[in-house]
Formats: C-alpha cells, sequence, structure tokens
C-alpha cells in the first residue's frame, strides 16, 4: 500500500522560490509530496495506518484527480535504495507494529510535481541533483501519469564470502594493485612491510599453532588498513622530515629535520606549558578521544574537534550528520563518558554563486557548491537540533578551490562529574576480564571503507558504502542510556563506534589490557549476508562500545534493553597480546596488538618550501572590480561571501537548547549583529553558576598561498582574540588544532609535494612558537591529509582540484564571572570608540579587497598577548562597553557591525587618519591583535594612558545611524545592513 | 510538603533538564521519568503537576508528537484522563505542546503545521498575554509581554479554536499560526500548551540584554505550584 501526503496549504500549487534555476528553464515546480510504502499490513488495518500518518487539518492524501486537475505533467517519484538508512521508515515501522500488528514493514520518499514545457522533456534528469543522491536514492520519471506505482520495496541481497586468504607472495607491482583493489589504502612500503611480518619464521609457526594459514586472512589485511591509515594513524603527522627552504622574501625557519610535527610541536609545546606555567588544569590531552579541561570547581569540560570531508562530499546530507554525530560520540566515549552540551560547526565551500560558464567548467562528479551547501547545512541543522545539542559557534568560509573537496568541521564541547562513586572519571579503567558489549544500531554495509577512503584523494570511483545517513534519535537513546548506566557504575570503560567500526574501537580498547577476542556471530546485523571482515571494519553509525565487569552484566543488560538500545555481549578482553576474531568456537584471524599498534615504521619525507605563491582558482578566472567611490566599495566589501551575514543559516539551528547559551552567534536587537564567540553558562551544567565557558574559533585559508606560518599565527590569535574580546581569562584558554591539507607527499600525480610538507612544518613551527607566546596549550587535534579532488573535466582533460592549507583553531576558554561577559555590539550613544591593536596603517597588506597582494600585516606575538593581558585587567574592573575583532573587512567591516544590533552610527574624524598613512590601508587592512572597542567617556584617560601606542580614538557613538568618512562619504547603516544581511533583504 | 511535578524524558525529549529546574526554581520537586516507565505506571496520581518538555520525540517523524501521542493513546490514556479530569496542571513547552495537541487535549481540529517559512527557526519572540482570567497558569501577567526564545519548525497552528483559548500572542507574524497563537489554554484552565520555550529564559543573562522580563518566565511555572499549594493547604 502506498500512501501520499501533501500540505493542505498551497496544495499542488508552483512555488518557484524553492527552486530559482527550474524557473530559468520554464520549469514549473508544484510541491511535493511524502509517501509511505507499506507492507504486511491488513485491509481493516488502514484506517488506523491513515489516522496515524496524517491530519485532515493541515493534510491532504493526494488522488489521481488531484494530479489531473492539475497543469502537473511530470513527477519524480524518490525512494531508498536498499540498505540506506531510512529514518522516517524506522519510526513510522516502530510506532504501526505496536499500533497494528509487528509484521508491518515501512519505506518512504517523496513526489516531486513538475509541469515541464515539451521541449524541456530531458531537462529534469540533468537537474537531478536538487532532488536527490543517485549514490543512496532511486529517482524514476512519470510522464503524463497520474496513478504512480511504487517503487520496489528496498531489500538487501547480498552473497556472504567467507574469509579468504591472501597471498603477498606478489610482485611489487601486484601487491599495490591489491591495495587500490581493495581500498586498502595501504603504500607499497607498507605493503612490504606487512609481507615481511608474515615470513617471519616465529610468526608462521605462532600462526600454525593457531590454526591459522601462513598469509594473512582479509580479516587481518583490513583491520591493518584501518588501523594503519592516515585517517586513525596520523603518519604523515609522525613522519621524519627533513625541510629545506628558498631564499626570499619570507620568515626563515632554516632548514632542519625533525622527528614528528606531532610531537615536536603540538605535544611538545603542552608539556613545556603545562610544566613552566604551572597549567594544573589540564586533566588529560592527547591521549583519550577528547582533551579535558578543569575550569570549574565541579565540573571537568572536554572538547574535540572533527572534520567530515570525504563523505560530505558524496552525500552532503549524510556526511554532515554523520559527522556531528561522530563527534557527539567522541565526547560520549571520553573518559567513561561525556555528555555533549554544545556542537560548533566550520564549513569550506567553493563560491555559492558561481556563474554558468564556470559551473559548466566543473568536473561532471563534483556537485554545484551550492548544493553541498544545501546538504550539509540540512545535515548540521539535524545533527544539532534531533539531538538536543545547541549549536552554538561556527562560521562558513568560501573559496573557490573547495570545489573539489568541502570541508566540514564538526565539534562538540562535553562536561562530566570530576568524580563519579568516589572514581575520577577522566580515566578508562577497563582490564582483563571485562566482557565487550556494543549497545546502539545494527551493522551494515554502509561505512565500510569509510577510514581508508578518507585517507585517499577523491576520484570517479567513490564507494557508495562510504555514505551512510545517521540517525540522530537512534543516538539521543543511546546517549541517555550510557548517561544513566555511567552514573550507575555499570561499566568500566568505553569508547566509540566511529572510523575503522569494530576493529579500532575494539582494537584501541585492547591496548590497555593487551588483547581481546570477538565473536562475529554476536554482532547485530542489519541483514544478512555480511562478509566477517565487513562486520569487523564496517562503519556502521550509533554504536559504542563497553567495556563491562562480569558482575554488572547483568544490571548493564537490563537497563539496555530497557532502553530499547540493541545491547550485544560480542567478546571478552584479555592480556595475550593479540586481537582475536572468532566465528563461533572457530578462530577466523588474530593480529599481533604489536603490529597493529607500534611496529610500522615512521615515513621518511621531505619538504622544500619554495616562498609566497599567487593563489590560482582551479578555473583559473579573477574578477576584476572597479569602485568609484569608498561608499561603493565598503557596500560591496559588507556583501562579500566571506563577510555578508550567515543569519539565515543559522538561525535553523537550535542554538539555545539546554537553556545555556550565554552569547548566542547573533545578537538580536533592533537588528542582527554577529557575536565573536559563544559563552555557555557553567550552572546550567552543575558548574559554578557564576562562571562561563567561552568557545571561539579561528580560520584564516586565505592567505595559505602567501604564507603557512603567518596563516597559523593568524589562525591561532583569531581564534584567542575572539576568547578575549567576549571575556575569558587569558590564562585559562586551551586550543584544539584541525589540520585540512592537500596531500603533502610528493608523486607523479602530485608534484608540489613537497612544498605542501613544507607548508605543513611551517604550521607546525609557528603553531609551536604561538603557543608558547600566548602560554595557551593545544589539548586535542585531528589532522586530514587528501584533500584533494583527481578526475576530468568536462573536455575530457585532467583535472586536479586542492584544497587551500586549512588550519582551523578552536579555543575553549574559562569566564571566571558572569560580570565578565561582553559582546560585540555598541551599547549608549555617547561612548567613545577606539581601534586599540597595532598601528601600522602605511601599507595596504593582502585583505578581503585587495587579494592579489602578498604582503602580510606584521604581528608581535608577546606585545600582543600583553595587550590581551591589559584588556582583561579592564574587563575585571568593568570596563569595556564592547569589543570586536578586527578581521574579515578590517577595521571598517568590524566598525560597522558593531553599529548593527542598536542601530547606531559613528562619525569618523579627520584626525582619525594621518597625513603619512593610507586610508585604504587603515579601512581594510585585516591586522591581527586588533578590536573596535568602546567605553564610557569616564574611562577616558585610565584607557588612553595603558593603551597609549596601540590605541586610536575614533569617535564617539552617535544615535544617527550612519557612519561619515573623513573624506564627508555618509554610509547608512540601514542599507548596510541590507548589503550584510543578503540572503535576507 | 513541596508539589511533586512529573517530567517526561526520553525517545528524543531533550529539554527535559532545563524544565525540571524550572519547576525547581519555583519550589516544587521535579521527578524525571522516561517515557518508557510512565507507560508502565498504573496512575499518575502520585503527582501534582505534569510537564511535557521540549525536544525531537521520534526524529519529528510522521509529525512531531505524533508517535509520542500514539504510544499515549495506546497505553497511557486512561492514566492522563484521570489526571485531567482531577484539573491538574499539565504543560507541554514545544514539543510537549505537539504531543498534548496530537492527543487532543485541545480540540480534535487543530493542528500544529510547517512554518510558512518552511524553515525549522530560533529566534527570540515577544508575545502579549490574553486571556489571563481562564486560568490560574496566568495569575499576576495580565498586560505582560513576554520575551523568549522559539525553537522550532512545526509551530504553525492551524484549524479551529472552538476547545481551547490562545492565552499568548506573537507581536508580529512568527510563523503563520492563526491569530498570531503561540500558546493555548484548554476550556478547563489546566493544560497550557506553548511553542517558545519559558524554561529557556528564566535568567536576566540569557536574554539579549540582561533583563528583568525573565521574572514573567519564572511566575509562569510558580503560578502551577502555587496553584498546587494552595488547594492543598
Amino acid at each position: 500500500m502506498r500512501i501520499d501526503i501533501i500540505p493542505r496549504k498551497n496544495e499542488l500549487r508552483t512555488s518557484l522560490n524553492d527552486f530559482p534555476k527550474l524557473k530559468e528553464l520554464g520549469i514549473e515546480y508544484y510541491g511535493k509530496a511524502s509517501s509511505y510504502f507499506i507492507e504486511n499490513n491488513e485491509e481493516s488495518e488502514t484506517s488506523q495506518i491513515l489516522e496515524t500518518l496524517f491530519s485532515k487539518v493541515d493534510q491532504k492524501l493526494l488522488t489521481p484527480n488531484l494530479i489531473e486537475s492539475s497543469k502537473i505533467n511530470t513527477t519524480l517519484q524518490v525512494s531508498f535504495k536498499p540498505g540506506v538508512t531510512d529514518n522516517s521508515a524506522r519510526s513510522t515501522s516502530y510506532i504501526l507494529q505496536k499500533k497494528c500488528n509487528p509484521k508491518i514493514k515501512v519505506a518512504t520518499g517523496n513526489l516531486f510535481f513538475f509541469y515541464i514545457p515539451e521541449e524541456n522533456k530531458d531537462l529534469l534528469l540533468r537537474l537531478k541533483d536538487l532532488f536527490y543522491n543517485d549514490l543512496i536514492q532511486k529517482g524514476e520519471v512519470f510522464v503524463n501519469e497520474t496513478q504512480i506505482p511504487e517503487p520496489k520495496f528496498p531489500q538487501v541481497k547480498l552473497e556472504l564470502q567467507d574469509p579468504e586468504c591472501i597471498s603477498l607472495d606478489l610482485s611489487n607491482r601486484e601487491l599495490e594493485k591489491l591495495s587500490k583493489e581493495r581500498l586498502l589504502a595501504l603504500s607499497l612500503e607498507e605493503m612490504l612491510f606487512i609481507k615481511e611480518y608474515y615470513n617471519n619464521e616465529q610468526v608462521i609457526f605462532d600462526r600454525k599453532n593457531k590454526g591459522l594459514p601462513k598469509w594473512p586472512v582479509d580479516i587481518e589485511l583490513e583491520i591493518l588498513a584501518q588501523t594503519w591509515s592516515e585517517h586513525c594513524k596520523h603518519k604523515i603527522f609522525s613522519a621524519h622530515i627533513n625541510y629545506t627552504e628558498e631564499s626570499g622574501n619570507f620568515k626563515k625557519i632554516g632548514s632542519h629535520k625533525l622527528e614528528s610535527i606531532f610531537k615536536t610541536h603540538i605535544k611538545n609545546s603542552t608539556e613545556i606549558i603545562k610544566k613552566e606555567f604551572n597549567k594544573d588544569w589540564l586533566i588529560s590531552v592527547f591521549t583519550d578521544n577528547a582533551g579535558i579541561v578543569r575550569f570549574d570547581d565541579n565540573i571537568d569540560y572536554c572538547l574535540k574537534v572533527e572534520t567530515h570531508n570525504s563523505p560530505s562530499a558524496l552525500d552532503p546530507y549524510g556526511g554532515a550528520l554523520t559527522g556531528i554525530l561522530g563527534v557527539n560520540r567522541d565526547i560520549l566515549g571520553c573518559g567513561i563518558g561525556a555528555k555533549p552540551v554544545a556542537n560548533t560547526n566550520v564549513l569550506c565551500f567553493g563560491p555559492p554563486n558561481y556563474s554558468k560558464e564556470i559551473l559548466s567548467k566543473l568536473p561532471k562528479k563534483l556537485k554545484d557548491p551550492s548544493q553541498i551547501m544545501k546538504g550539509v547545512h540540512r545535515g548540521i541543522e539535524d545533527g544539532g537540533n534531533k539531538s538536543g545539542i545547541p549549536t552554538v559557534n561556527g562560521a562558513i568560509t568560501f573559496n573557490d578551490n573547495y570545489a573539489g573537496k568541502p570541508l566540514v568541521y564538526c565539534g562538540t564541547v562535553g562536561v562530566m562529574p570530576q568524580t563519579l562513586n568516589g572514581i575520577p572519571t577522566y580515566k578508562k579503567n577497563h582490564e582483563a576480564g571485562d566482557l565487550i558489549v556494543i549497545c546502539g544500531g545494527s551493522v551494515g554495509a554502509d561505512g565500510i571503507h569509510g577510514a581508508t577512503f578518507s585517507s585517499m584523494e577523491l576520484d570517479d570511483n567513490a564507494p557508495s558504502t562510504a555514505v551512510q545517513i545517521g540517525d540522530p534519535f537512534t543516538q539521543k537513546k543511546l546517549t541517555d542510556f550510557l548517561l544513566e548506566a555511567r552514573d550507575l557504575g555499570l561499566y568500566n570503560s568505553i569508547t566509540d563506534n566511529g572510523a575503522g567500526g569494530l576493529s579500532s574501537s575494539v582494537g584501541e580498547m585492547a591496548e590497555k589490557t593487551n588483547g581481546a577476542s570477538i565473536d562475529i556471530n554476536k554482532v547485530p546485523l542489519k541483514y544478512k549476508g555480511l562478509s566477517p571482515y565487513e562486520i569487523v571494519i564496517s562503519e556502521s553509525q550509533e554504536r559504542m562500545t563497553f567495556s563491562v565487569p562480569k558482575n554488572r552484566l547483568e544490571d548493564f543488560l537490563q537497563l539496555a534493553e530497557k532502553r530499547e538500545v540493541n545491547p550485544a555481549v560480542i567478546g571478552e578482553f584479555h592480556d595475550k597480546g593479540s586481537f582475536d576474531i572468532y566465528s563461533g568456537e572457530k578462530l577466523l584471524a588474530s593480529l599481533s596488538l604489536k603490529l597493529m599498534h607500534e611496529d610500522l615504521p615512521p615515513m621518511q619525507l621531505n619538504a622544500h618550501f619554495e616562498g609566497p605563491k599567487e593563489f590560482l582558482p582551479w578555473h583559473r578566472e579573477k574578477t576584476q572590480n572597479n569602485f568609484e567611490n569608498y561608499s561603493e566599495k565598503i557596500h560591496h566589501l559588507m556583501s562579500l561571501d566571506n563577510i555578508r551575514s550567515k543569519r539565515d543559516l543559522v538561525s535553523q539551528y537550535d542554538q539555545e537548547v539546554k537553556a545555556a547559551t550565554i552569547i548566542k552567534p547573533f545578537i538580536q536587537k533592533n537588528n542582527f549583529g554577529p557575536s565573536d564567540a559563544a559563552v555557555i553558562w557553567s550552572g546550567a551544567h552543575g558548574g559554578n553558576p557564576d562562571s562561563a565557558i567561552c568557545i571561539s574559533s579561528g580560520l584564516t585559508p586565505q592567505i595559505s598561498h602567501i604564507d603557512t606560518y603567518k596563516m597559523t599565527e593568524f589562525s591561532i590569535d583569531e581564534a584567542f582574540r575572539n576568547a578575549i574580546a567576549s571575556g575569558a581569562n587569558p590564562h585559562f584558554i586551551a586550543l584544539c588544532d584541525n589540520y585540512c591539507w592537500p596531500d603533502p607527499i610528493k608523486s607523479e600525480k602530485n608534484p608540489d609535494g613537497n612544498h605542501k610538507l613544507a607548508q605543513l612544518v611551517r604550521s607546525g613551527q609557528a603553531l609551536y612558537d604561538m603557543a608558547l607566546s600566548y602560554k595557551a596549550p593545544f589539548i586535542s587535534g585531528k589532522d586530514s591529509m587528501k584533500n584533494d579532488f583527481i578526475g576530468e573535466n568536462p573536455d575530457g582533460e585532467n583535472c586536479k582540484i586542492s584544497v587551500p592549507p586549512t588550519l582551523l583553531i578552536t579555543s575553549i576558554g574559562k569566564v571566571d564571572h558572569l560580570q565578565d561577559i561582553r559582546t560585540t555590539d555598541f551599547k549608549n550613544q555617547g561612548d567613545l570608540v577606539y581601534f586599540l591593536g597595532d598601528q601600522s596603517f602605511n601599507q595596504e597588506y593582502y585583505h578581503s579587497l585587495n587579494t592579489d597582494s602578498l604582503e602580510l600585516p606584521l604581528f608581535d606575538r608577546e606585545k600582543t598577548f600583553a595587550r590581551y593581558e591589559n584588556i582583561h585587567k579592564f574587563i575585571q574592573k568593568g570596563y569595556f562597553n564592547s569589543l570586536h575583532d578586527v578581521s574579515d573587512g578590517g577595521l571598517i567591516a568590524a566598525l560597522i557591525e558593531s553599529c548593527f544590533p542598536n542601530n547606531f552610527g559613528i562619525n569618523l574624524d579627520k584626525r582619525v587618519i594621518k597625513d603619512n598613512e593610507n586610508f585604504d590601508a587603515f579601512l581594510f587592512n585585516e591586522v591581527p591583535g586588533s578590536f573596535i572597542i568602546s567605553i564610557r567617556p569616564e574611562h577616558k584617560e585610565e584607557f588612553e594612558s595603558v593603551f597609549k601606542n596601540e590605541s586610536r580614538f575614533l569617535g564617539e557613538v552617535e544615535s544617527i545611524p550612519s557612519i561619515k568618512l573623513p573624506n564627508k562619504e555618509v554610509l547608512e547603516i540601514e542599507t548596510l545592513y541590507k548589503k550584510w544581511s543578503h540572503y535576507e533583504a | 510538603m513541596k508539589p511533586k511535578v512529573l517530567i517526561i524524558s526520553g525517545n528524543g525529549i531533550n529539554c527535559e533538564i532545563e524544565t525540571a529546574k524550572a519547576f525547581e526554581l519555583a519550589g516544587a520537586n521535579s521527578i524525571t521519568v522516561n517515557i518508557e516507565d510512565i507507560l508502565e505506571m498504573d496512575s499518575f496520581d502520585d503527582f501534582s503537576i505534569m510537564a511535557f518538555p521540549g525536544g525531537f520525540s521520534f526524529g519529528d517523524e510522521i509529525r512531531s508528537g505524533q508517535i509520542v501521542a500514539e504510544q499515549i493513546k495506546l497505553k497511557a490514556k486512561k492514566q492522563l484522563d484521570h489526571f485531567i479530569a482531577a484539573n491538574k496542571p499539565i504543560i507541554g513547552i514545544c514539543n510537549g505542546f505537539q504531543i498534548l495537541v496530537q492527543l487532543g487535549v485541545f480540540g480534535t481540529h487543530l493542528a500544529l503545521g510547517i512554518n510558512d517559512s518552511q524553515k525549522f527557526q530560533n529566534e527570540w519572540v515577544d508575545m502579549e498575554v490574553v486571556n489571563t482570567e481562564k486560568s490560574f497558569w496566568l495569575s499576576h501577567l495580565e498586560g505582560k509581554t513576554f520575551s523568549m526564545p522559539a525553537r522550532h519548525k512545526e509551530g504553525n497552528l492551524q484549524g479551529k479554536l472552538s476547545e481551547a483559548y490562545p492565552v499568548f500572542k506573537y507581536t508580529k507574524n512568527f510563523n503563520g499560526s492563526i491569530e498570531n497563537t503561540a500558546a493555548l489554554i484548554n476550556k478547563e484552565g489546566n493544560i497550557l500548551g506553548i511553542m517558545p520555550h519559558p524554561e529557556a529564559a528564566l535568567y536576566p543573562f540569557l536574554f539579549h540584554r540582561n533583563e528583568e522580563r525573565s521574572e514573567f518566565n519564572q511566575q509562569l511555572f510558580k503560578n502551577a505550584v502555587n496553584h498546587i499549594k494552595e488547594k492543598n493547604s
């Protein structure tokens, strides 16, 4: 039976606003229906089913008559392919099974209605990307039909494959071929290393004793591939590197050798800071799923940021959704389990408004960046909203070279009590003899090879199994259960199932006890026919792995059954040094943990910095703008994709669930204005009621082509500065690094690999230098190293699009008292407005309107940090009515944004600019370390005496909503606001 | 004795903690229970107040609130009817309001449909309170303008208001609801359903600018608690 439901309001009437592209082609869109396909129901249950699925008040059942009497001549039916998560069907069948009969099965889909003129009949298929993704969905077009047949009910049929032994007695070329064909993403060196291992006499002897063949079985090879994937093992960050640099006009860091960027730059700086500056609030760094800090008397906070780039490129909605849910699970699996309380997301896309000409050059396999943005945005919305976690901070950045692969950064902040039942919560306490129990979703073929796939560049042959759709509802139930079980002390330890599935979660936990064994027959499956290796590496979502002591097992299972989280005891931790995989009694595979986690020799790589390079967009086209006057220039500036308001997108995220978001992404008064950071009330989460934490981010990929050293300094400064502007204490700020780099390993396909690796080394060096100067430890991080697309453009030529080297810095800071919190908006008429920061306005550097320049502003780390300390002292005294960081768009953009919320203005005096200075530099330079601030007139003297050489008086806050420039041009706040809020106008 | 409030949680409901705190701040004793456990209860008579918090029960599939409403109809209809008939206070906030509408407590010719914008919207809204004489929930609030965050996609009230009174009205059209309705009271005056979130605006510092209007939101919860205290004394 099928049921199709349409809204009563505007039923089957054209709404052209939804798809402007259709309008251009003369296609009229007549809305959509929600479709349910129901099997195994009895005739007598029909009225019960209808009553459950639709409401006469505002909905209607679709009938052939309705289509017939409309102008509709084409109907597109979209349904899910077999094995794809269908959340709506899951919830619907749950209630129909309870209400009607337990055999009922449900699938869901949509119908889309159109009128298409005869001459454009074939157009719809070309536009299918607007309506569905054929990796996961099926689309069927019906012309002049009123009775749409049901799609085939999705059912997975798989051929079970027994584990096979894979001989490595192969030539180098054959080994490489094997790695590629099985999507192992292992290099020749790694394949040879494995071959040599299995040729070792002791290994051969031990395997014989266990009844295993000489050569690895597929399970073992697949597990090694997961464990050693760049995604899981971070081989590039651990590589030995020989760095050299060209001579030229850039900061020299000197030729040198280093053993690991991670150890030398990131971990080392944290260790030094912890020791020298006595940061006893660092509870757990780099060891767990997330970093943990103690910014409160009662609770601890943890922070983790992940990326989900490749999945989002293939299925933007599912990719972003699983990204959010995945990083939430990192928090759930931190220590013995923390509660996610806030999400962040930073998204990098190709420009959203490409012209037809540029789109026609885009490789066919790539989606229009605006489509990717739409899907990712919906994924972030559902991921946060449906989990009850507020989305509090983020950014959306556009750059041509994200058109090959979008970057989707998902972050989560969690809280945990400092101790539970007398035991510290940050430590994992599992031991040999504990049972391995998994809870949550079942395992399917979805998400097989996610980890290895994301460790490769994207090409035309992406497997659809690497795509998945998350299920926030199942995860919410799992979350509620987990926290309940944690508080009752029903388990010893926990970790999430993410990349690499069970092979990673159990494999990693087994390191502590030195062994584990699992029985694949005990793993709950979505459907029959999965091969053993698929069960072990599947990344099917919404699963957590628990370590349960035998004496708590009964209670654990009882609660898990009651909360319907699908528990299964799949094995036991032991201390025999191996990870053993059984099918019932039969041992299928056994891997030495030493081989998995320790043995692999580091890569030896060369890095050579060639100096600043011009930025080249993939399509090689550059736009030139000429402006009549400053007014035109500034209006254009405020409407740039990277500067304009994103509120229309952000307002679809729930930012305030949990009733703790003190500073929200946008300030809402007469107008909306941007915030610099999110501030979350500790009191809502069991912490000190007079304190808060601050979450902010920094990202400056637009200057990476010039120098990643400066890019890194500026990104760290931006995150840190946003925290200072919002009231965080500069001595209690911790950072998280997320690297998304183009492939930094030289090869035939990647001739400039050495330069990209040098960019990475320079970034690491800057990260180290900045961390020490700001005394800000890194507590967590992640890297993603193959953010390239390789394929063909429509002319059949090879085409490679690599992301700009991108580093996202996320900060978590402590706000000592609620009265320290500051926002960006001017508060009172008559307050004095200053630019606070470095005063060199002699030269125009690279900025949003001067993108050909290869010159970057000077930056003094130590002086800047001292400025931040002074600012914070003033905040503690109750000074400053507003602070806003000067970043994209320079001083003028920050000034305008500070005027927006309360509709204020300012009259810039002639004296704001000196004779020897450059007015464009003054307005537009994007100076790190600087702010637009306002103070009460009575604080003038004290302010000017402390910030003597680094402040410049700009004028007074005025009630007339306009900005008067020194050259007498007047900018109206209202028109600037319309430009800035672009989407909303 | 503090009045006992039954706070419903689980199955995707996600505002239970702040809702429980709101009632505690108002002088009650909040007890949060998973909906699956509530469905097993023989009666709710131990409790004086019931709260259906906001969230995304069952992922908002089919229609927001519908599946929990169906669960209750299947297993707890009698218990709930008994509680309602005793004239005890019930509040449904956002998803909780949607559940109550699907249960039909405000009449059967009502539905909360998709916002006119077709989007989820998180925005602070101002609302005027009307018909304050219809319920104890609205004591001491006459003439006030409320402010709190609205956070929903399906809050567009459609149908006929024959068995309920609108009590909060958006000062400007927010989602397309008939008569700009943001909240309803049933005829008997004991059940309040509201789309925006008073429990998320109980303190001045959670407002965009520190505001004393947080007191009005606190008063809402106090009114129900005080009503029970007065009844019991």
